[in-house]
């Protein structure tokens, strides 16, 4: 875009480019004699449309936004080539739709999001969309509640030259798909996530006639619950090349085994979370094709499956098991792999106990094999890795992860694996550091990365999944809902000692393992299969009820899961705060639940200190209110935080990166637990999550500088009125006018530079800043900005790591109740601190604190 | 590798540049293996000044590429620290006054330079309001306030 024609014979392409570009100059000379203030033309008008488009290519959708509002010909080109729109689908965008599309009319790519607490635009709205954009070639729908099945009829009639649909947290159901299948004949990709019209009465979706014409190349369905009527649809489309099912209820089973029986051209398969069994995984091995195929936390899957499909899928070349250390896929199974999938390049086990047995199997046979991942099994050591060392030839990407390795196996890596490029050892315990700086001394072109380093290098195996080690990720909501369904039907009983144990298996879920395995192992122990079904049958049911809230219950789930792993003493504190703001659960108040949940002692024993664990935490569960809710998650996050701050204190200076210093400097700052000590309890405050990982966080060199423009409102309180961020690559991340919610009395326009003008416009208020912020403060970012507590104060957000460069910068180093002020600091700083890694620290800070002075 | 191309600047200036070096042009590259280029290519609509911008970068690129070629065994280590030098070289090169910079943008998108086009067009007007836009590009609004508000309201409803 926006480049001259490449011609194929030169006079002609030049002819047209100087016809094109003659103007230019002719201007440029005309207008610097006529005026002689040359700086005050404006250059734009010398860009053709086209490159003016180019400008535009680079901007992000708010920057876009804004050019749109420069004058009326950025107007014109700005909508002209914006090809990807994105729309807050609420219900009131009907009355703007009609001038929109006129103005992006030649927009291929769209999604309609609406948040889950507004109403979304109708089957009327979602016609008049697609009357307007026929060539639309990709759409994204998300939580287009309102759209039914007719409106979805509708958009597939007319918007034929779809290739790309994905529809998550609609309520649409099969209809609409299989008109979209009807009429969409060009439809590449599919990907429907949580579709509630999929209900157990929905007509089975498939493709039209014999499905011989079909492009489907790609369908994946998440989070289904009666996602089995894709089977016909996944069943005859030749064509499919990749097929995902993550986290599905319901026995997948009889959908791999349709679809082994035809001629199937599948060649990449995921399975995650699923109910899956050998059966399954039998089918999938008359799948002639795959090439790639993850099994991953499917419980019921074992060596046979794995075995029958090493034997025939012969063209495997990527793998990836995670067994959930389930032990039911090992070492045999791997040797058959070894022995017959000859293709392999790139295989991961997390939580599979292969031993040597199979891994010097897979080293000597799969001589193509260049990335391994090894994660979190007990079994895979020193001698292993030797092994793997002696044989993988081929090996470039190698990642051993929670494996009882030592110094020793790493040594091994030195004289083998002459290909390796990228070797990567995280959370292996007895692992040194020095040993790395050792093995990158013996090898100089391979690119080591450990725990302790700062940079981390890159994924070792492309598509490994980073949650390997981690908890299983809480909160999916298809899977968790039957659980706490299960919990509230046997409250009903009212049986202590059972209650207990329901709440004790509630927690066995995030010990590790799911509902399927949950249900498996309940299924298994029993041998019973009528419990199994009542489990499924309440899926259904609670489904159907809660279907509009499932968000809620993934909150709830993260909560629950919060809770069980939190420290007694954090429980008790949460207790006592409850009952000292008199909130109520749905039991009542906590001596009203104890007598309830507890007969025996009822509520004799009240401090909670003297209660057990599972009783505080059963207590606290019980706040339904959404409200007390984030109140708890508050608390907790900001106990989880205050933890991650002193760990951090206690861990010992030696190694850790300019970063870590600056933070460690401001936290340690005797003016630090005085200026930053926040009311974040209260109700309107934002507590941000560090991350579930505590030792990446710490570790986390991304830094976001802040500063927001205070003004005097009536009454003499401050309120903040502009707030403005920048990354460390000095990029504006946010830029933003807040509305006051009092009137303004001095707007300090000579200091901040804000006008009563500029705050007309502003819309935003200070939870629109939290809810903006939230993005750029997760996974440990560190804050930074001078006076940096006042800001917070403002902002009302409580953020772990901080840097505050009027603590981290004193004159005299000694303790001194007088903080520098910005600006001489920057005067100082610069001197001493240019060549040192600070300098850019600082840098960050001017550059977003100055041009606001 | 030692052959010359001669490029005239709308002034008349002349300028000899490496072949490798104008092959960055696409334009360029297109005439040369056309072989149409023989006593130089006249190019009225770039001034000398923008002339010498656009080989600097060209030339800069075409070394950087070639040092990239001869470490590309080091790479792993070394490329890293090469992309960040050159990103910082292309940063300070387009930190030139507003007419210098647009003509580099224009000089670029006859030439067919992708790179230099994408350098120029990147960071014009990244981050900054509708007012400071107009201000520094001094742009006239030609819309009324009316108009402006109507346009505000319907960009609210799409995502940033």
């Amino acid at each position: 875009m926006g480049q001259a024609p490449s011609s194929t014979a030169e006079t002609n392409g030049r002819e047209v480019d100087l016809r094109l570009w003659s103007v230019s100059p002719l201007i440029i000379s005309g207008g610097e004699s006529m005026d002689s203030g040359k700086s005050d033309r404006d250059y734009t008008l010398d860009l053709p449309d086209e490159c003016l488009a180019h400008v535009f290519q680079y901007l992000g959708a708010g920057d876009r936004k804004r050019c749109s509002l420069v004058c009326k010909r950025w107007l014109f080109v700005d909508g002209q080539n914006r090809h990807r729109l994105s729309l807050d689908a609420r219900a009131e965008i009907f009355s703007f739709l009609t001038s929109m599309f006129d103005r992006f009319d030649s927009v291929t790519k769209l999604a309609l999001r609406c948040d889950r607490k507004s109403v979304s635009l109708s089957d009327e709205a979602l016609v008049v969309i697609s009357v307007r954009c026929l060539n639309l070639s990709r759409v994204k729908l998300r939580g287009c509640r309102e759209i039914t099945d007719l409106g979805m009829v509708e958009f597939a009639r007319n918007c034929r030259n779809l290739k790309k649909l994905s529809v998550g947290s609609c309520n649409f159901g099969a209809k609409g798909v299989n008109a979209m299948l009807e009429h969409c004949k060009l439809l590449e990709e599919l990907s429907v996530k949580r579709l509630r019209g999929i209900h157990e009465a929905a007509e089975l979706i498939h493709l039209p006639g014999d499905g011989s014409s079909s492009t489907l190349r790609s369908i994946c369905l998440k989070e289904l619950v009666n996602g089995q009527v894709f089977e016909p649809l996944v069943a005859s489309t030749r064509t499919l090349k990749t097929l995902k099912i993550i986290r599905c209820l319901g026995d997948w089973d009889k959908v791999l085994q349709m679809i082994g029986e035809g001629d199937s051209s599948l060649s990449e398969i995921h399975l995650e979370r699923l109910q899956v069994s050998d059966f399954g995984l039998s089918a999938i091995s008359k799948c002639s094709k795959v090439e790639t195929l993850h099994i991953v936390k499917t419980p019921e899957c074992s060596n046979f499956g794995l075995i029958d499909v090493a034997e025939r899928c012969k063209l495997l070349r990527k793998l990836h098991i995670d067994g959930w250390r389930t032990n039911r896929i090992g070492d045999e199974g791997l040797v058959a792999v070894a022995r017959h999938c000859l293709n392999l390049q790139e295989l991961v086990l997390i939580g599979v106990n292969a031993t040597h047995k199979s891994l010097s199997a897979i080293a000597s046979n799969c001589e193509k094999l260049e990335r391994l991942a090894l994660c979190g099994s007990g079994t895979i050591g020193d001698a292993e890795i030797a092994c793997i060392a002696k044989k993988c030839g081929a090996l470039r990407k190698f990642c051993i992860k929670g494996c009882p390795v030592s110094d020793l196996g790493i040594e091994a890596l030195a004289a083998g694996c002459p290909n390796l490029v990228k070797l990567k050892v995280k959370k292996c315990k007895v692992v040194t550091g020095e040993i790395g700086e050792w093995l990158r001394e013996q090898r100089r072109t391979l690119v080591v990365s450990m725990d302790g380093d700062e940079t981390e290098a890159t994924v070792a195996v492309d598509g490994e999944s980073e949650t390997a080690l981690e908890e299983p990720r809480v909160g999916q909501a298809g899977g968790g809902v039957p659980e706490i369904v299960g919990s509230s039907n046997g409250g009903g009983s009212n049986n202590g000692g059972s209650r207990l144990a329901t709440i004790r298996s509630k927690f066995g879920f995030f010990a590790g393992r799911n509902l399927v395995s949950c249900r498996f192992r309940r299924w298994s122990h029993n041998d019973n299969g009528s419990i199994f079904i009542r489990t499924k049958h309440s899926n259904v049911e609670s489904y159907s009820t809660v279907k509009a809230s499932s968000v809620l219950h993934t909150l709830v789930l993260v909560m629950e899961h919060k809770l069980a792993t939190a420290e007694k003493k954090v429980l008790v504190e949460l207790v006592k705060l409850v009952q000292k703001r008199g909130l109520e659960g749905e039991k009542g108040g906590w001596k009203d639940f104890l007598n309830s949940y507890d007969k025996k002692l009822g509520s004799s024993i009240s401090d909670p200190s003297r209660r057990s664990h599972d009783v505080l935490v059963a207590f606290l569960m019980s706040f339904d209110k959404e409200g007390d809710r984030q109140l708890l998650a508050r608390i907790l996050q900001c106990d989880a935080n205050r933890n991650l701050i002193e760990k951090f204190k206690q861990e010992s200076p030696d190694k850790e990166t300019p970063e870590q210093r600056l933070v460690r400097m401001t936290i340690t700052h005797p003016r630090y637990p005085i200026h930053y000590a926040f009311p974040s309890h209260a109700e309107d405050w934002f507590v941000t999550n560090s991350g579930k990982k505590q030792s990446k966080v710490i570790k986390s060199t991304r830094m976001l500088a802040i500063d927001c423009e205070m003004v005097t409102c009536k009454g003499g309180s401050e309120a903040v009125v502009r707030v403005a961020a920048v990354d460390r690559d000095l990029k504006v991340v946010l830029d933003k006018f807040v509305k006051p919610s009092l009137p303004v009395i001095d707007y300090k326009t000579e200091i901040t530079g804000v006008t009563a003008e500029d705050l007309e416009k502003a819309t935003l208020s200070v939870a629109d800043i939290q809810k903006k912020l939230r993005r750029f403060l997760s996974k440990g970012t560190i804050l930074v900005g001078h006076g940096l507590h006042n800001d917070l104060q403002v902002l009302k957000v409580d953020h772990a790591r901080v840097i505050d460069t009027s603590l981290v910068f004193n004159y005299t180093g000694a303790y001194s109740s007088r903080t520098p002020s910005l600006l001489n600091l920057c005067k100082a700083s610069f001197l001493f601190w240019m060549r040192s890694c600070e300098w850019r620290v600082l840098l960050t800070i001017a550059f977003t604190t100055l041009p606001l002075l | 590798m030692s052959k010359k191309i001669i490029f005239e600047s709308s002034e008349g200036e002349s300028f000899e540049v490496d072949e490798a070096v104008a092959l960055e042009c696409q334009t360029i590259k297109n005439m040369i293996e056309d072989d149409c280029t023989d006593g130089g290519i006249p190019l009225a609509n770039v001034n000398s000044a923008t002339l010498t911008k656009v080989i600097d970068y060209c030339k800069k690129h075409v070394e950087a590429a070639a040092a990239a070629e001869a470490n590309a065994g080091d790479k792993d280590i070394y490329g890293a620290n090469k992309d960040i030098e050159l990103k910082t070289w292309d940063e300070e090169f387009v930190k030139v006054d507003q007419p210098l910079l647009f003509d580099l943008m224009l000089a670029a998108n006859f030439l067919i330079i992708p790179g230099l086009l994408d350098l120029t067009c990147k960071t014009m007007m990244r981050g900054k309001t509708v007012l400071q836009i107009r201000e520094i590009f001094h742009i006239k609004k030609d819309y009324t306030d009316a108009e402006e508000a109507e346009v505000r309201k319907e960009n609210a409803w799409a995502f940033e």
